[in-house]
């Protein structure tokens, strides 16, 4: 695979296409924070501040996430974290590394609009992570299990050459890294879609951003990671991989945080009983397929479309609950 | 001042417009340099010539012999082992004639690959390998020579009618040193992609196998550098087989193959080798073929044996790897075999994905069977699936718990050697024994099934494979030195293929070791790169690492 661009004069140092685009995708996720926190009036000091912290945590969070996953790749934790140029980073660990540092700052009060913050940083971060996560092209990793030896397909965005170390060979495998990437952009566009939707309308949804993004982007990883022959697992099972259970984590806690308040105020309404049903039934559908999938590799088109219907669905029950729960004012019954 | 917070309103809109199209200039710039990439030429300033310095420093001090300043140039440090001398007499004479008549040409132009920069450069180096039939002209006239300067036969042959040992080994000396004085005849240019990375401030040359086969002239083949010894080793074996070549019909010399034990991939097996019958009596001509390498076994395969009929039996067979697989019914149960004899240990292997205990990807076995060149393969161990068990790849200790699972170690002398869970109480121990016991690489998943041609299996709970349920299985067993018999059974509905169940019909064959692998839809034999039996769902899972046979034969014969 290339991946020098191009060697420093003087020294010869060799400069990565790798580093560059993910430098490029960084960059662009703070100019768009920058811009949204101007643009919402919202103070800029504390962004300022915000973004090297925000940078170190989750670049430490992220390694050791890595390292816990994977702790044959390093000599041990101390290695794994005192060397940070050497290894690899887990995306869940970057996103709640970043989260932390939100949460210390709501704390600490040098951010007093939390939800302002995070619905900024759900559309910059869904921006950097459409740019960076191109990077991938560069390298071997975040590609599929699947194999195309139909020459048709040897392009993106359906397939990226992998290099076998051992035999040299390479393999077009599905791009998996290529569709994580247009998943991202494509939050983005909704993300900003609705930005301007909000400031046509004069509405607020403090948060809703945030919220939005959590959930497509859990759901979506849900599938894209399954595609993945390099998913990182947890120590205790190699069935179903970290970002899979992140993403049910994730989506689990939103369904429980949106319906306590329909609960409290009046109990689970039809509409809401329905949309709790297509929730549980789109992850069971989603679970039995990712159990399909391993067991049939070949039949991976069935096997995924029925899982994006079965997170469709989970998608429509989560979001129309949050939905209810948004328009009940205080004190009133639940709908349906 | 109401002015002035208009102003203000006004460039803070401008600030965020302008960072909001930064942010979208960027982001689509890194797109669009991403699918533009692959079109930009690498750019390296004028005046930077470091890497191609680093490769010509490389090879003038290898041509002055001055080992030290040439791996200097390495990264990590690595020795080519090319300082080493092969023990025997012949093969030191040829490596020393061989050292001194390197000579290098650097091409023009870097080229790209992995994290690092490529650079052609030819390498001239004798090429000894069809120097068997000179030698042997050389041999030939110097004992018709003595033929006719003799007075008595005697003088010169022995009581078979032969020339006398003692005559034909001289003369062949007087030969290797007429080949060691001038290889001019030999001198081989070999065209070789150099690798350089860049660690720590400046560029290095990546030690490689091909490497070392260039400056060898094609004698040594797979073998890693770093390994002390093994090129100079490597070589030996070179010599002797040549030796034996040349000497052919007037002294007995045994070829011998064996492979390196770093080496990635073995040479890729014959495919005229492979043959496939639904008679099992087709496979009478390679057992015969094969007669050398099978003398003192003790083979379960027969050309009379009841495989299941219409099935097709498949089979291998060259100088150092016999393999032949079948399906059979026992007990209501349907076995898929392969039994394999080879003629040297380092022809049964281990491999994890990507030849490395770090990487986390997973393959399907027939493909990491392909990468490796393997003749036979066997689903492992899944080593990655789980923490559990003990890992020893290529002599390192990579995973310590030893609590859980029994082990199956394999010596350099190809034995498996098992211990039980939670016998070895430390890492300590456990590396220790692989000290001990010689131990190149160890299997985690078991149980032990068959122990000294008797029932091992555990009395309690086992933590994987469901021993006691009907599930496909796979299993690894040693008959005797260097002959081994690959296992799978398939679930069955007239019969739980429970481990038990196994274990009986095995001991019934009389084999005498045996050890569980991971079973169900893991469980896959293979044979050429496809696979023998039907695996559970009909698709293969991928996984982690394989076991494999392979040829020790050398590409090209």
């Amino acid at each position: 695979m290339e991946r020098i661009a191009f060697l420093l004069a003087g020294t010869g140092r060799p400069v990565f296409w790798r580093d560059i685009i993910l430098c490029m995708g960084v960059a662009a996720a703070v100019f768009l924070l920058l811009a949204l926190r101007l643009a919402d009036r919202q103070p800029v000091f504390p962004a300022l501040l915000l973004i090297p912290a925000a940078g170190a945590a989750s670049l430490y969070a992220g390694r050791a996430l890595h390292w816990y996953c994977c702790p044959e790749s390093y000599g041990s934790f101390r290695a794994a974290v005192g060397d940070l140029a050497a290894g690899g980073l887990s995306l869940i660990g970057v996103i709640a590394g970043t989260l932390a540092v939100c949460l210390l700052f709501r704390a600490v009060r040098l951010i007093r609009d939390l939800p302002a913050l995070l619905d900024e940083l759900a559309a910059a971060g869904s921006l950097g992570i459409a740019a960076g996560r191109m990077c991938e092209l560069f390298g071997n990793g975040d590609r599929g299990k699947m194999i195309f030896s139909r020459a048709a397909l040897h392009r993106l965005p359906f397939a990226a050459a992998a290099v076998n170390p051992v035999s040299g060979e390479a393999e077009w495998r599905f791009a998996s890294f290529c569709f994580q990437s247009m998943a991202a952009g494509a939050i983005f566009l909704l993300l900003m879609l609705r930005r301007l939707r909000r400031a046509a309308r004069r509405e607020e949804d403090p948060g809703g951003d945030f919220w939005l993004f959590l959930a497509l982007y859990s759901l979506s990883e849900i599938l894209l990671d399954s595609t993945r022959y390099d998913a990182l697992f947890l120590r205790s099972n190699g069935f179903v991989s970290l970002e899979q259970i992140a993403g049910l984590a994730a989506a689990v806690l939103m369904m429980a945080a949106f319906s306590v308040p329909v609960l409290r105020r009046g109990g689970a309404g039809r509409l809401c009983g329905a949309c709790w049903t297509l929730f549980a039934g789109g992850f069971g559908l989603v679970g039995y397929m990712e159990y399909y999938v391993q067991r049939h590799g070949e039949a991976y088109v069935f096997a995924y479309s029925l899982m994006a219907a079965g997170l469709l669905s989970a998608f429509i029950g989560l979001w129309t609950v949050r939905r209810c729960a948004r328009r009940l004012p205080a004190g009133a019954p639940a709908e349906g | 001042m109401p002015d002035l917070k208009n102003r203000l309103i006004v460039i803070r809109d401008a600030l965020a417009s302008l960072l909001l199209a930064a942010a979208l200039v960027t982001a689509a710039a890194a797109v669009l340099l991403c699918l533009r990439a692959r079109a930009l030429p690498l750019y390296i300033p004028a005046g930077v010539d470091e890497p191609a310095a680093v490769i010509d420093r490389f090879f003038s001090a290898l041509r002055r012999e001055d080992f030290e300043a040439a791996y200097a140039c390495l990264s990590d440090g690595a020795s080519l082992g090319l300082e080493s001398v092969p023990e025997d007499g012949a093969g030191a004479r040829l490596w020393l004639a061989q050292r001194g008549a390197w000579d290098y040409e650097i091409a023009d132009g870097y080229g790209l690959s992995g994290t690092g920069l490529t650079r052609r450069v030819t390498v001239t180096a004798p090429d000894f390998s069809g120097a068997g039939a000179q030698l042997r002209e050389y041999v030939q006239a110097r004992l018709e020579a003595e033929m006719e300067a003799a007075v008595f036969g005697s003088e010169v042959l022995d009581e078979s009618g032969g020339y006398r040992e003692e005559l034909v080994m001289a003369a062949l000396d007087e030969a290797i040193d007429a080949l060691a004085a001038d290889p001019s005849a030999c001198l081989r240019r070999l065209s070789l992609t150099v690798h350089l990375e860049y660690a720590n401030g400046e560029w290095k040359l990546v030690p490689r196998a091909s490497l070392i086969t260039a400056l060898t002239g094609g004698a040594v083949r797979g073998v890693d550098p770093g390994t002390p010894g093994a090129a100079a080793e490597s070589y030996g074996m070179f010599v002797n087989n040549l030796v034996s070549e040349a000497l052919e019909g007037l002294v007995v010399v045994p070829k011998v193959y064996w492979l390196p034990e770093t080496a990635a991939a073995a040479p890729k097996p014959v495919q005229t080798a492979f043959g496939s019958s639904k008679k099992a009596a087709d496979t009478a001509a390679a057992l015969e073929q094969s007669a050398a390498l099978l003398a003192g076994k003790h083979l379960l395969w027969s050309p009379d044996a009841a495989t299941e009929p219409g099935r097709t039996i498949k089979w291998y067979a060259d100088e150092t790897i016999f393999t032949v697989c079948w399906r059979e019914k026992l007990d209501l149960m349907t076995f898929n075999f392969c039994e394999v004899v080879i003629g040297h240990p380092s022809q049964f292997r281990r491999y994890i994905a990507e030849n490395s205990f770090q990487s986390g990807r997973r393959f399907k076995p027939t493909q990491m069977a392909r990468t490796v060149n393997a003749v036979a393969a066997l689903s492992g161990d899944f080593i990655k699936y789980r923490r559990l068990g003990i890992c020893v790849y290529q002599r390192a200790l990579c995973r310590a718990e030893s609590k859980k699972l029994d082990t199956c170690f394999v010596n350099a002398a190809g034995d498996l050697l098992f211990v039980r869970r939670g016998a070895l109480k430390s890492e300590e121990a456990v590396r220790q024994y692989i000290e001990d016991n010689d131990v190149v690489f160890s299997l985690a998943f078991g149980p032990i099934m068959i122990e000294n041609g008797a029932s091992a299996l555990p009395k309690g709970r086992y933590p994987v494979g469901q021993p006691n349920e009907s599930y496909t299985r796979c299993v690894l067993c040693q008959l005797e030195e260097c002959h081994y018999l690959l296992v799978t059974v398939n679930v069955s509905s007239a019969r739980a293929t429970t481990l038990a169940r196994v274990t009986k019909v095995l001991l019934g064959m009389g084999v005498p070791k045996a050890y569980a692998l991971d079973g169900g839809q893991t469980a896959s034999l293979i044979i050429n790169n496809e696979l023998f039996n039907t695996v559970d769902f009909n698709q293969e899972r991928t996984m982690s690492d394989i076991l494999y046979f392979a040829t020790a034969l050398p590409e090209g014969g």
